[in-house]
C-alpha cells in the first residue's frame, strides 16, 4: 500500500476551500474570511511547528482554531440583512451566531453531534438542541420563501 | 386509519441526515410508508437542508487569496510577527510559567558550565496539573499538546542519583522550543532546569549527543543508564513512585 506523505502546507491548501466556506459563513466579507483563515493556519503552523499533522485531526484543529480566532478577536459578523444573497445564504446569516455555527458545521460540514460539540466545546446535546432549533428556523425561512414563489 | 407512531422533529430530522442508529432508521421508514403527510415533512427537510448546505459553496471554487497561500506556507509567522531572540525567549517563559505554580528564578548554580540562558528553580519550581499529566503518562518519543496549544515531547526518562525518576522533555516549537528536566519528589513534579533548545547542530545531532545546558545537567544528575520503554511503561503504570521501585519491579520479572 502506497502512503503519501503530505508537507503542512500542502495539507492546509487542501482543506483552505472548506476552511475558507466556514469562516464566510462567520464573516460578513470575503477578505474578512481570509484573514481569519490565515489567522488559523499561523495557530497550526505555531502548534505544529511546520511538521506534518495527521490528516483526519487536522481539518478538526482547524475549524476549532477558526472558532477560537473568531471568538476571541472578530466580535463583528454578518450584520442580519444583506442585499444579493441567495435564500438559503440570507437564512442562514440571519441565524443567531450559535445556531450558525452548529449549521456551518452539522449542516454544511456534514458532522454529527458528537464533532461538532467537540469543535465548539459543548456537551453533543447541547449541540443537538441548537441544531434541532436552528434547523427549524431555516425550515420556516426557506418554507415561506417556497410558499411566496408558489404564490407568485 | 392507520396507527402512526408520533415521531418527533429532531428525530425526523436526524432521520433525514443519516444520522439515526440503523433500528430506528427501519421504524421511521416504516412510519412514512404509513403517512404521506410524514413522508412529505421528511421530504421538505431535506429540500432545507440541500439548499442549506450548498448555500456558502461558491467560497470552494474561488483561486485562493496570496494571503492564504502565504500563511498555507508558513509565512504568516514570520511575516507578520518577526520575533527577536530574547521575545522569542521572553515568549516561551511566559507560557511555560503558566503552566508551573511556583518559583522560577534565573540560573544557576545547578549547572556550571550552562550558557546565560538557562533557567532552574533553586529548589525546583513545582509542574502545574496540565504538566504534571504530562509527565505522569506520555512515554518516550510521545508529543502532546499541552496548556494553550503547546506543543510537548517527552524524550527521555532516567533514575537520578537521589534515587527519584527524573524526565527530560520539550515544550515550544521552531524558535520557541524549550528544553527540560523534571523530577518526581513525593507526589509532585519540580522542575530542575529548563533552557531554551539550542538549534540544531547537523554533526552533533547525528551523534545525539547535543551538548545543550539540560544535557549537562542530565550528565551530572544520572544514576546509570535512561529506562527502557518496558521500564518507563512499568514507571508510568506504577505511577512514578521511585526510580528504585521501577529497578525493583524489573529484578522482580
Amino acid at each position: 500500500m502506497r502512503t503519501e506523505t503530505l508537507t503542512l502546507e500542502t495539507q492546509l491548501l487542501r482543506l483552505a476551500p472548506r476552511m475558507r466556506r466556514f469562516a464566510s459563513v462567520l464573516m460578513q466579507g470575503a477578505s474578512d474570511a481570509d484573514v481569519l483563515v490565515s489567522a488559523a493556519f499561523d495557530n497550526i503552523w505555531r502548534v505544529a511547528g511546520g511538521k506534518p499533522v495527521l490528516q483526519h485531526r487536522l481539518d478538526y484543529q482547524l475549524f476549532s482554531e477558526i472558532v477560537a480566532v473568531w471568538r476571541k478577536d472578530c466580535p463583528t459578523t454578518h450584520t442580519g440583512a444583506q442585499n444579493g444573497l441567495s435564500p438559503a445564504k440570507a437564512a442562514i446569516v440571519a441565524l443567531p451566531t450559535d445556531e450558525r455555527l452548529i449549521i456551518a458545521l452539522m449542516v454544511i460540514e456534514r458532522m454529527s453531534a458528537d464533532q461538532a460539540a467537540g469543535i465548539l466545546a459543548i456537551t453533543p446535546q447541547r449541540a443537538s438542541q441548537i441544531h434541532a432549533r436552528a434547523r427549524r428556523a431555516l425550515d420556516l425561512a426557506l418554507g415561506a420563501g417556497r410558499r411566496a414563489e408558489g404564490a407568485a | 386509519m392507520p396507527n402512526i407512531p408520533f415521531v418527533p422533529e429532531h428525530k425526523l430530522i436526524a432521520y433525514a441526515d443519516g444520522f439515526l442508529p440503523p433500528a430506528e432508521m427501519a421504524q421511521i421508514e416504516a412510519a412514512l410508508t404509513r403517512s404521506p403527510a410524514l413522508a412529505k415533512r421528511v421530504a421538505r427537510i431535506k429540500q432545507t437542508r440541500e439548499l442549506a448546505a450548498a448555500s456558502f459553496d461558491d467560497a470552494l471554487a474561488q483561486p485562493l487569496p496570496s494571503g492564504i497561500l502565504k500563511a498555507a506556507a508558513g509565512a504568516g509567522i514570520n511575516l507578520r510577527r518577526p520575533l527577536t531572540y530574547w521575545q522569542a525567549f521572553a515568549a516561551i517563559g511566559i507560557l511555560i510559567a503558566g503552566l508551573l505554580i511556583g518559583r522560577f528564578s534565573v540560573p544557576s548554580a545547578q549547572s556550571p558550565g550552562a550558557p546565560r540562558l538557562a533557567i532552574a528553580a533553586p529548589r525546583g519550581a513545582v509542574a502545574g496539573p496540565e504538566l504534571s499529566g504530562f509527565l505522569n503518562t506520555a512515554e518516550t518519543g510521545q508529543e502532546l499538546i499541552i496548556g494553550d496549544h503547546l506543543p510537548a515531547k517527552m524524550t527521555l526518562s532516567f533514575p537520578a542519583k537521589g534515587g527519584q525518576a527524573c524526565r527530560q522533555f520539550q515544550v515550544g516549537a521552531e524558535l520557541q522550543m524549550m528544553n527540560a528536566v523534571a523530577c518526581r519528589h513525593e507526589n509532585e513534579w519540580r522542575i530542575e532546569i529548563i533552557a531554551r533548545a539550542l538549534e540544531p547542530d547537523p554533526i552533533k545531532a547525528t551523534s545525539g549527543l547535543e551538548r545543550d545546558p539540560v544535557n549537562v545537567a542530565i550528565d551530572q544528575i544520572i544514576e546509570g543508564a535512561p529506562l527502557d520503554a518496558t521500564q518507563e511503561r512499568a514507571a508510568i503504570a506504577n505511577k512514578w513512585r521511585s526510580a528504585h521501585a521501577t529497578s525493583a519491579l524489573d529484578a522482580s520479572e
